[in-house]
């Protein structure tokens, strides 16, 4: 195994993570920008795992398939 | 393949490790339908669940859904549908190869969903692509369905597992059939995204930088199936195994780096969840899962993967002729997956990374002495993974020397 194995972060994401150097990387990535804002969006509609099925992406949420 | 100790589980022991005599608020009407409209494939994958998986029974199915099974399935939707006053579902339609249909059959298929279902109706279909035809781009735009396409990389990747059963390379009828799809109007509004497995022993690089040339703005990376009793493509220890860690952290650094406008599911899920959302894919995260399987004989199967696992995990004595999807729901292969972490194994639900991968993929957790009470046979792999993310994301890049 390689050292990265060790770096694993224990805490989990149940908590709100601070996004302020997210937010500040993004200025200048487009994964990160694109992140954010679906983030963002499903928080101000509530997307929480529960309510899942409400959600409209592009894909289905069957991963063998589009 | 039922061992011995597996006869020692009873039906809810091998789907979750709680009492849930008491189902809670994270039950959800179902809403995603993988419909099995061919149960034979044109080409012979050597991965592939549904041939090479233990679960054997496509071999006793009909090659070709019956068009009054397709009446069965609108009409259970329907039910559910009413039942729960839902207003969208999505439509996959996946094979074996759906294609192999005569497309007169496709689309009668098609119209049953269309006219028998009264709410939004998203209908897509995942091919190999080696069938497409213009006919074929012509009619998927015209029954406004779209279109995922499966392809592992260049010739060179490709050719490693996606063969014709005679050994052929099936690598130049399915680039015939993206190209339908990317260059002409009524492709690319049809089209959705390619399909990877990954092949660890690959190039990452080589794959981005072959995407990028073709011009594809959706891929998604999918790991090869396996249980604890099959363990994936180049792992036989997957305890001792970070083969597959180590190719996702280089293409997912090469990717971030230099191919950002190419956008790959799998890990913008992985990002989602880091930064506080919820993954729309059932493969990770912890969020309720809300699909289901119909055969091409209506049979109902709680995911199409679990092929993989065996008969012992598809075969929920349910089907379209017979059943409300209400009577799925209540099965625990259907509501454990409705149960977040609360239905995993003891060493997942004290993992600090159980909300982010959620255990894994369901089969990948299988073992035939547990059932699904297991980590993933990735699970290392995906402690990894996030790890990598999330120090990309998170951990401040070293300031510039004065």
């Amino acid at each position: 195994m390689t050292d990265a194995k060790l770096k694993i972060v224990e805490e989990a994401n149940d908590s709100k993570p601070d996004l302020s150097l997210v937010e500040r990387s993004a200025v200048t990535n487009d994964i990160l920008r694109r992140a954010l804002e679906r983030v963002r969006n499903e928080v101000s509609t509530e997307l929480l795992p529960s309510a899942h099925h409400t959600h409209h992406s592009s894909f289905s949420s069957h991963s063998n398939g589009w | 393949m039922v061992g011995n100790e597996l006869h020692l589980l009873s039906t809810s022991d091998l789907w979750h490790d709680k009492d849930f005599s008491s189902l809670d608020a994270n039950i959800i009407p179902l809403s995603t339908f993988v419909v099995k409209v061919a149960s034979r494939c044109n080409i012979d994958c050597d991965y592939c669940f549904m041939y090479h998986g233990e679960d054997q029974s496509w071999a006793k199915r009909p090659k070709k859904m019956a068009l009054d099974t397709a009446r069965a399935i609108a009409a259970c939707i329907q039910q559910h549908v009413d039942a729960h006053s839902i207003s969208k579902v999505q439509i996959s339609l996946h094979g074996g190869e759906p294609l192999s249909l005569e497309r007169g059959r496709f689309e009668e298929i098609v119209q049953v969903f269309r006219q028998n279902i009264q709410c939004d109706v998203d209908i897509g279909v995942q091919t190999n692509g080696t069938l497409i035809t213009d006919e074929w781009v012509e009619l998927f735009d015209r029954l406004g369905i779209s279109v995922g396409l499966s392809l592992d990389g260049p010739k060179s990747v490709n050719d490693l597992h996606r063969l014709y059963r005679d050994g052929r390379s099936t690598f130049q009828k399915t680039m015939s059939g993206l190209d339908k799809l990317l260059t002409t109007e009524t492709g690319r509004k049809c089209f959705s995204g390619v399909l990877t497995v990954v092949s660890p022993n690959t190039d990452p690089l080589e794959l981005l930088s072959f995407y990028d040339s073709l011009g594809l703005d959706d891929i998604d990376l999918l790991l090869p199936h396996g249980t604890y009793d099959t363990p994936p493509i180049g792992m036989p220890d997957p305890l001792h195994s970070d083969i597959y860690a180590q190719w996702m952290i280089r293409f997912f650094d090469a990717w971030f780096s230099n191919f950002q406008h190419i956008r790959v599911r799998y890990l913008e899920e992985i990002i989602a969840l880091l930064l506080g959302g919820a993954s729309h894919l059932e493969a990770i995260g912890a969020q309720s899962v809300n699909l289901i399987i119909f055969e091409t004989d209506g049979e109902i199967e709680a995911l199409d993967s679990l092929k993989v696992a065996g008969r012992v995990a598809t075969q929920l004595h349910l089907n379209a002729f017979e059943n409300v999807l209400d009577d799925a729901v209540a099965h625990p292969a259907i509501y454990s997956r409705m149960m977040g972490k609360k239905a995993l194994c003891g060493t997942c639900r004290e993992c600090s990374e159980v909300l982010n991968c959620g255990g894994g993929y369901l089969p990948h957790r299988f073992s035939t002495k547990r059932g699904f009470l297991n980590p993933s046979v990735y699970c290392e792999n995906l402690k990894m993974i996030f790890s990598h993310v999330r120090n990309v994301l998170f951990e401040t890049p070293p300031q510039a020397a004065a």
